[in-house]
């Protein structure tokens, strides 16, 4: 059972990398394209603008010349009262002035801040349909009576003064209802600006964040064995090279599991992989805890622990055995797992680790010999055996 | 940490979004569009006539007054009625124009033709064109003779009255041209009753 729900955990730990790993090329697609979005949003702003500019200029060109022709009728108007015009140049100008309202009447169509206020607009609606009024009489022929041509000009002046004051408050004053109207949309281009940007530099805290996390899981891989995740031959070897250094008081325990070969030989690597995985399980549980455990290689460890107490460190090697004891099964199997361990202890006198671990090493050799399950005690007067399977493999 | 394959690709997508924004954008920027401006707007010391129409308008038929300067070599003062302008070879063409929320179909003479008419073999460089109201604009005419302005007759296929901005509006097919929107507005004045030739080669 245990075996099973380790493979289980393997294969969702594997299938999770590549998915994360799927991922995490999506993003050299995703930053380019969001700071496309950027790029369209300002580009947006910007045409917004100059759109807003163009309008505002154009309704107060309309507006401005509709004006000038509003004061340039009521002139004509006089003159031909006093008979200093005659009808036809009127008309002209009658003519002038209704292509005037068109073209503001058009102004007002394509231009939403300009419809927004709406009392000019109706102002202007009021003065134009005035104005229509008069086309019968202007065309008709006959003399126009000055009564008419008075109430015309008295018309014009208050159609002229209406523009002039919208003109001045609403839309040219930077306070005015047509300034506000654009500034609003204006708003509504810098929010896409502001959010396209909001959305790049999250997804490039996301991609920092990521690289971080996978830093530190690349750190962990670089420390520890892949198969067993306890730590491997160089951290071993780094950690006690730097508790030699500093003069620590320690002792190094080399374990070797027993027949382990037999095992891989007629089960097969995975079962072998199975047994190794379990062990450093029962390791993490046990002497783990009072020191540090590595994987030389095969089924060779080292636990460096903090102590030059025989007990204590038999105490807790005692623990491990009890941990041992009950059998594992694999595909019905039972295994029962031996364990051959020799230490060498440090008194902090500035020690060669070489040395040390050839002195572990013969010791756990003599343990292996006798059979024992106890862990074998280096002894100075003993010389370290030279040609041992660890001594060729790394010295 | 290496750039890698992927980081190429990106750099290439990079590029690649770039060039196409730029592509589709490029009508915004001046940078890379035909820049026509050239028209100058001059309505500064013309207060006089401001609003004024031209005395010959009342005469019968009359629609548009040719003025030729000294210099030019064109005729002092040439009056054109419809049906000379009619006469000529006419352009149709639809476009869309600020004045309009809809695109219209304009047709009339070139203004080049209209010009060859008056002051045959000249070329036109400094035009000076006035509108009924007294706008008025002058013009480096090389310059925008690749627009192709005309002076538009009619609307829709229907003439136009002084309301509805004629009898005669300049117009070009702007929308044949890569240009910034509205950028020729000032070109295509309304209500269009005298040109004066100022300068020719």
């Amino acid at each position: 059972m245990a075996a099973k729900s380790d493979f289980r955990e393997l294969n969702r730990v594997i299938h999770f990398s590549y998915k994360t790993s799927m991922v995490q090329s999506m993003h050299w697609v995703l930053s380019p394209v969001l700071a496309f979005a950027i790029y369209l949003a300002i580009l947006n702003l910007s045409t917004t603008y100059f759109r807003l500019e163009n309008y505002q200029r154009e309704a107060v060109w309309s507006l401005v010349h509709l004006n000038t022709q509003l004061q340039s009728t009521q002139q004509d108007i006089q003159l031909y009262e006093m008979n200093a015009l005659d009808i036809k140049a009127l008309r002209i100008r009658y003519e002038l002035l209704w292509s005037k309202f068109a073209v503001i009447q058009n102004n007002i169509e394509q231009d939403s801040m300009l419809r927004n206020i709406t009392e000019l607009q109706t102002a202007l609606n009021e003065s134009f349909n005035n104005f229509k009024a008069m086309e019968r009489a202007v065309y008709s022929g006959e003399v126009i009576p000055p009564s008419l041509l008075d109430k015309w000009i008295a018309e014009l002046s208050h159609a002229h003064e209406i523009i002039n004051r919208y003109l001045i408050h609403e839309i040219a004053d930077a306070d005015g209802s047509y300034s506000r109207a654009s500034w609003y949309t204006l708003l509504d281009s810098l929010y896409l600006v502001a959010a396209a940007s909001l959305a790049f530099f999250v997804h490039i805290g996301y991609v920092l964040l990521s690289l971080v996390r996978e830093r530190s899981d690349n750190l962990f891989k670089l420390n520890h064995d892949a198969l067993t995740s306890l730590a491997n031959r160089s951290h071993s070897m780094t950690i006690l090279d730097q508790s030699c250094r500093e003069n620590m008081f320690f002792t190094l325990v080399i374990i070797d599991l027993n027949e382990f070969k037999k095992v891989n030989d007629t089960h097969g690597h995975p079962a072998g992989d199975q047994i190794l995985i379990h062990l450093s399980n029962t390791f993490r549980k046990t002497i783990n805890r009072h020191g540090l455990v590595g994987r030389l290689g095969g089924d060779e460890f080292v636990w460096i622990i903090n102590t030059t107490d025989q007990e204590v460190v038999k105490h807790h090697f005692q623990e491990l055995l009890e941990q041992l004891a009950q059998a594992y099964i694999i595909n019905g199997y039972d295994f029962y797992l031996k364990l051959s361990a020799g230490a060498s202890i440090c008194h902090g006198n500035n020690p060669d680790p070489k040395s040390l671990m050839a002195q572990a090493d013969s010791a756990m050799y003599q343990a292996k010999k006798s059979g024992s399950t106890e862990i074998a005690w280096y002894k100075a007067n003993e010389t370290p055996a030279k040609n041992t399977y660890l001594n060729m493999l790394f010295f | 940490m290496k750039f890698g394959k992927s980081g190429v690709l990106g750099l290439l997508t990079l590029l690649l979004l770039i060039g196409l924004g730029i592509f589709f954008s490029k009508n915004y920027f001046r940078l890379f569009s035909d820049d026509p401006m050239i028209v100058i707007t001059n309505q500064v010391g013309d207060t006089a006539n401001m609003g004024r129409a031209s005395p010959k308008l009342n005469e019968q038929g009359m629609l548009l007054e040719v003025l030729g300067s000294k210099d030019s070599g064109c005729p002092p003062d040439t009056v054109l009625n419809e049906q000379q302008l009619l006469n000529l070879p006419q352009q149709t063409f639809k476009t869309s124009h600020t004045w309009s929320k809809e695109p219209q179909t304009f047709s009339g003479p070139l203004l080049e033709d209209v010009l060859k008419y008056v002051c045959p073999d000249k070329k036109f460089i400094k035009l000076h064109l006035r509108a009924l109201d007294g706008y008025a604009i002058d013009l480096n005419f090389p310059a925008v003779q690749k627009y192709r302005p005309i002076v538009a007759l009619t609307v829709n296929g229907e003439g136009m009255k002084i309301r509805d901005k004629g009898h005669l509006w300049v117009m070009a097919p702007l929308d044949d041209f890569n240009i910034p929107e509205r950028s020729l507005d000032e070109l295509l004045i309304w209500q269009l009753n005298q040109i004066s030739v100022n300068l020719t080669e």
